[in-house]
């Protein structure tokens, strides 16, 4: 005799042996999410600007570093000034986004560019990312072109000293610019919040810059919390000092990039600007090409530091002012 | 202490003839006097002891609706004052005044979520019913939620009320969309509790961030990352008759929203959404409901929809048999939700064989829906044409278990038919919440 269940037992048997869903529609044509038709072509660098003067540089100095970064490679890429630091994968702006649409933060926009445009990197940046980078100490060591290795980055003065460059940008130089923009009330209210805040709509536009100067301003006040009040020319003349030193190393104008002199053997990268000529660059040309009503830093710049200015200018003539011109012609 | 004299001078027409000649309310220290008489109006103008009676009653349920007061003793006593007019009589209300304060904690559970909260609520405000509430909760759809919320009834009318909200919430999406959303605003609204439906009209401000993208958010989702600040006027129709929310046997349910955002702001678009649910008693235990829903939403300046502002469909309280916010548009993992959607399901509650327990019942069920994003230049009625020829549907069969305030659900799903996009899940899915389709 059948049991009771037997139906039931069937029933689910039979169920377990049809695949579902018994249909499957295919999408819609035409559907494509705005991302794919965005990282469609190539890289993609999401940053803020344009800047203060122009539309192909950024006013924000980060940005503007990946931006000449890339220019100065060589590479193909993209740039969207979305000025929006929700985007990004660490909530800071800049990020590249690469064609297999992966998103790359400001910190490892380098260790990307290593591994997959290791050939478009200068030399001495080749060098100053394995050193950086937590790599196996198989993936730090570098060769020529011949295939032979080179000296370790520990060894090679001249990435010893742009580490050191480097490092004095990123700490001196950081904080007077950041100082100059964000804590110089007149500077702030002028001109940094419109170019930060200033596509939000009411009261964001006036909310998320004031969070943003607060953020800053504790970031300025820790970095001299050892010193207790300082006043402002204290930082720019902390700044300058580093800009001197800068000048001094980067010699006169027949050099128009850093560690030239050194590079004489390979003509071809004396050419290539580095990591350090686009950080300087970076720093440096929103304070000098901004109209700010308080320039007390980009006066001192001027005056007591000439030849970053030429630097600059230098930078700008050869790497954007075509492109510049170029877009106007368009 | 609020004393008042009454001014009625026509003749009754019907009953007893009876007027008051005064009250007197003992115990509203804090109360304005202005709300008590506006409270007691009626009963002064009523001229039979039937409508006296009723109305002196009317107004005690009223002043404890409105949270002012409570254990009442109304004394009647004929009117004994040397101006006091033929059949009169003098009321006096006994009653003591509600705490101003009061705290509470506990643990909620919604749609798929939890949620414990803790508030702290401030009665009779100004003295006119107003009441303001602060609270504040934890849970796992909504991270962190902050709230101010200030009722005032108008016209001393519990039924009426003036709204104020504050607040802000983070919002977590990490599971079906990589991010969070961090909304602050302020809402302020008229509501309304009419006979037969409950309105409400309002206007919203909302300060929303999209942030915490996880390290695997689609492209599409870091491209939607952004700030913006809704401004919208909206308003709400609801009806509900159901015996009850979490699972009604019997009456119906229906409820209109729209939104038309851009008055300020940089968010455009009109939004509209209808759900509609009856329930029919088949005797003998059984039972059927029948829920639809739908909405739209539209664009101004042919800008894209964003994603606080798209609808989500999918999962056990809305399209069973997917997984939750699992149908319509996706970018990798991610749910990007849609501008159009639709969504239809029936269900057969049953008696079990051997438990007999109108807590815990079985369930057959078939939904249906679909969600889809408006193309440029794609009409709603169009995308809505198009959803509907290419349905994600499924059925199943399970228990539920009815606590009183919420329903769980355990069922056997097996989808029908989905678009490439949708996420199915086949077999078991877990449910809890109130509102299922």
């Amino acid at each position: 005799m059948a049991s009771p269940l037997s139906p039931i037992r069937s029933l689910l048997n039979q169920l377990a042996a049809t695949s579902f869903p018994l249909k499957t529609f295919p999408i819609p044509q035409g559907t494509s999410t705005k991302a794919d038709q965005e990282s469609s072509n190539g890289l993609v660098l999401y940053c803020y600007g344009p800047g203060f003067q122009d539309d192909v540089t950024s006013f924000d100095p980060p940005s503007l570093r990946w931006l000449a970064y890339l220019t100065f490679l060589g590479l193909e890429f993209r740039t969207v000034y979305c000025n929006e630091p929700l985007k990004a994968p660490n909530g800071r702006l800049p990020y590249l986004l690469t064609a297999d649409r992966q998103c790359i933060a400001d910190e490892d926009i380098l260790d990307y560019l290593r591994t997959h445009y290791d050939q478009c990197l200068p030399a001495l940046d080749r060098t100053l990312t394995s050193a950086a980078s937590t790599s196996t100490p198989a993936d730090s060591q570098t060769t020529d072109a011949s295939g032979k290795p080179t000296d370790s980055p520990s060894s090679d003065p001249d990435a010893a000293r742009q580490r050191a460059l480097l490092a004095l940008l990123e700490n001196q130089v950081d904080v007077a610019v950041r100082y100059y923009f964000w804590c110089e009330p007149a500077n702030f209210r002028e001109q940094t919040r419109y170019a930060y805040g200033g596509h939000y709509p009411w009261p964001v536009n006036h909310i998320e810059p004031w969070l943003q100067q607060c953020q800053k301003t504790r970031q300025v006040a820790a970095h001299f919390s050892h010193r207790g009040l300082v006043q402002p020319e204290e930082i720019y003349r902390s700044a300058l000092t580093v800009l001197q030193a800068l000048a001094d190393h980067l010699g006169d104008h027949h050099n128009p990039y850093f560690f030239t002199k050194s590079a004489t053997t390979d003509p071809a990268s004396a050419l290539q600007p580095s990591l350090l000529d686009a950080t300087l660059f970076a720093y440096m040309f929103p304070v000098l090409s901004a109209t700010m009503p308080r320039a007390q830093f980009k006066t001192m710049v001027k005056e007591e530091a000439p030849r970053i200015e030429e630097f600059v200018r230098n930078i700008w003539d050869r790497w954007f002012k075509t492109g510049l011109l170029a877009q106007e012609s368009e | 202490m609020a004393t008042m004299g009454s001014q009625a001078k026509t003749p009754a027409s019907e009953g007893i003839p009876l007027r008051i000649n005064s009250i007197q309310v003992e115990g509203a220290l804090r109360t304005r006097e202005s709300v008590v008489r506006q409270v007691l109006a009626p009963a002064l103008a009523a001229q039979t002891f039937e409508s006296v009676t009723q109305a002196v009653h009317q107004a005690c349920c009223r002043l404890e609706q409105l949270e002012i007061m409570q254990d009442f003793q109304v004394t009647m006593d004929l009117a004994s004052g040397p101006l006091a007019a033929d059949h009169s009589v003098d009321v006096i209300i006994k009653a003591k005044e509600k705490g101003r304060f009061w705290a509470r904690t506990g643990t909620e559970l919604g749609n798929s979520e939890g949620s414990a909260h803790t508030s702290a609520t401030f009665r009779n405000l100004f003295g006119g019913g107003e009441r303001l509430a602060l609270s504040g909760s934890v849970g796992t759809r909504t991270r962190l939620s902050q709230q101010a919320n200030l009722t005032i009834p108008l016209g001393a009318n519990p039924y009426r009320m003036f709204d104020l909200a504050l607040y802000q919430q983070n919002q977590n999406f990490q599971a079906t969309g990589s991010h969070d959303q961090l909304l602050r605003g302020l809402t302020v609204a008229l509501k309304s509790n009419l006979p037969r439906f409950t309105t409400e009209l309002g206007y919203t401000a909302v300060w929303r961030q999209i942030t915490q993208l996880g390290e695997r958010a689609s492209p599409s989702i870091r491209q939607d990352a952004d700030q913006d600040l809704k401004s919208a006027i909206f308003g709400t129709i609801f009806a509900d008759r159901r015996d009850n929310a979490a699972l009604p046997t019997t009456g119906y349910m229906w409820k209109l929203h729209t939104e038309l955002a851009g008055i300020g702001g940089n968010v455009e678009f009109l939004k509209g959404e209808a759900h509609g649910q009856v329930n029919e008693r088949l005797g003998s235990g059984f039972s059927v409901s029948t829920t639809g829903r739908i909405g739209a939403l539209k664009p101004v300046n042919g800008a894209s929809s964003r994603i606080p502002d798209r609808f989500l469909l999918g999962g056990p309280t809305s399209l069973r048999g997917f997984r939750p916010f699992g149908v319509g548009p996706r970018d990798g993992c991610d749910a990007l939700g849609g501008d159009v959607f639709w969504s239809t399901g029936v269900s057969l509650f049953t008696p079990l064989p051997v438990i007999d327990s109108d807590k815990l019942k079985g369930h057959l069920w078939a939904n249906a829906g679909g969600l889809s994003a408006l193309s440029k230049n794609e009409s709603i009625r169009e995308a809505l044409v198009g959803s509907l020829a290419r349905p994600t549907s499924s059925v199943g069969a399970g228990l539920l278990f009815h606590h009183g305030l919420f329903r769980l659900e355990l069922n056997l799903c097996l989808p029908l038919t989905k678009s490439t996009w949708d996420q199915a899940r086949q077999g078991w899915q877990f449910g809890l919440g109130i509102d299922f389709l």
